[in-house]
């Protein structure tokens, strides 16, 4: 087995244009390079795979009981499946933590989770949205594989986020 | 690699989906199962659209509150795109039933009572849809069915496709798995890809559809 994961090209994800007035306050020109738009030392993927349960709990999802309203979401990677909480906090902040290491598998090879890590996932205006990231993270996978795949063309991708009638287009280029 | 060019590109290599491995309870899929491309989605809904979906689908299924402007979503398409609008219908006879159970077992074991039969609509199309989504067409989405045994399961007249969340977990690496020919984890094994339940496990393999 090896110990290779799925993997993110050095990708650059520019606002085009906006039409109406965007919710998350982007504007056109602004550029986002993938570090600034997932948690510091959060793996993408698990990532993208916990945003349908952060958007639900963030809007008061009943996944349980009231007392342990949480939800544990894994990693596509069979062969490393770390597995995270998503709750609220106290204060209403929204937390993803690794839980017990004995639910992995093997060990990932690119990111260092331990049981207890813990990710506040800010809200609000000064942070790349979610949605937005929901949106454009199939065509993040696919221009990262035509570019390791060396396919001939630009490698660029445009696509707009989800909302309506107000919304905004990204074009995606690798650097 | 632009929106419709994602779908029309996994479309040419065809690809089946077998269910691998199960872990615990999960009412949407049997040990061995396959399902092909048709499978993917609920009828012919866009691929690249109900990812989009999904995002808020999940939220809706746990009784979250979104606001009713984010509840009207668009496809990824730039130029041409979809608008659906969420949407409920009555559940059937077995749906109701299965929630009297539900209500009464929730204190010692917890799960989802459904209010109604939740469904995608398009509202507005701009330009030419790929798929060919006209205003009026319904989605339905999947809730599954309910399992008797672990590789029975009772069928509450949902279409026995692929489980949403599994759908929204690989949908994105699709083509990168074509084009790489496997996962980088694969390393010439099988490729293998897993649901977000931890409990579950439910793991598929994919391969080409060699028909």
């Amino acid at each position: 087995m090896t110990q290779a994961c799925f993997k993110l090209e050095n990708i650059n994800v520019e606002v085009k244009s906006i039409k109406g007035k965007c919710k998350a306050c982007f504007c056109v020109g602004d550029n986002f390079s993938l570090e600034t738009i997932i948690p510091k030392g959060l793996c993408p993927f698990l990532y993208h795979t916990a945003l349908p349960y952060l958007a639900a709990i963030e809007n008061g999802a009943v996944f349980n009981l009231l007392e342990k309203n949480f939800m544990i979401a894994q990693c596509p990677n069979p062969k490393v499946g770390v597995a995270v909480k998503i709750q609220e906090g106290k204060e209403k902040e929204i937390k993803i933590s690794v839980v017990d290491p004995h639910t992995k598998k093997s060990s990932c090879s690119y990111y260092h989770f331990e049981s207890g890590n813990n990710w506040v996932v800010p809200r609000g205006k000064n942070f790349f949205c979610r949605r937005a990231f929901d949106s454009i993270f199939p065509y993040l996978n696919a221009l990262s594989a035509q570019v390791r795949a060396c396919a001939k063309g630009e490698h660029i991708s445009i696509m707009t986020c989800s909302a309506y009638p107000d919304f905004v287009t990204f074009r995606l280029t690798a650097l | 690699m632009n929106p419709c060019e994602y779908t029309s590109s996994i479309k040419s290599f065809p690809v089946v989906f077998k269910c691998e491995k199960k872990d615990a309870r999960c009412g949407y899929h049997k040990r061995g199962q396959r399902y092909d491309f048709s499978g993917l989605t609920s009828g012919s809904l866009c691929p690249e659209a109900y990812h989009n979906l999904y995002y808020l689908t999940l939220g809706i299924l746990f009784k979250s509150k979104f606001k009713d402007k984010e509840l009207i979503v668009k496809c990824p398409g730039a130029k041409n795109y979809v608008v659906f609008k969420v949407g409920s219908d009555k559940l059937n006879f077995r749906f109701k039933v299965l929630n009297i159970v539900k209500w009464i077992f929730f204190r010692f074991y917890p799960g989802q009572i459904y209010a109604g039969r939740l469904f995608w609509e398009v509202v507005k199309t701009v330009g030419e849809c790929s798929q060919h989504h006209v205003v009026g067409d319904r989605f339905y989405v999947n809730k599954g069915s309910f399992q008797l045994t672990p590789d029975l399961l009772f069928s509450l007249g949902e279409p026995s496709g692929l489980c949403p969340a599994v759908f929204d977990n690989f949908f994105p690496y699709l083509y990168s798995w074509y084009v790489e020919k496997g996962f980088p984890y694969s390393n010439g094994s099988c490729d293998l890809i897993q649901c977000p339940d931890h409990k579950a496990n439910i793991t598929f393999k994919i391969e080409k559809d060699s028909r």
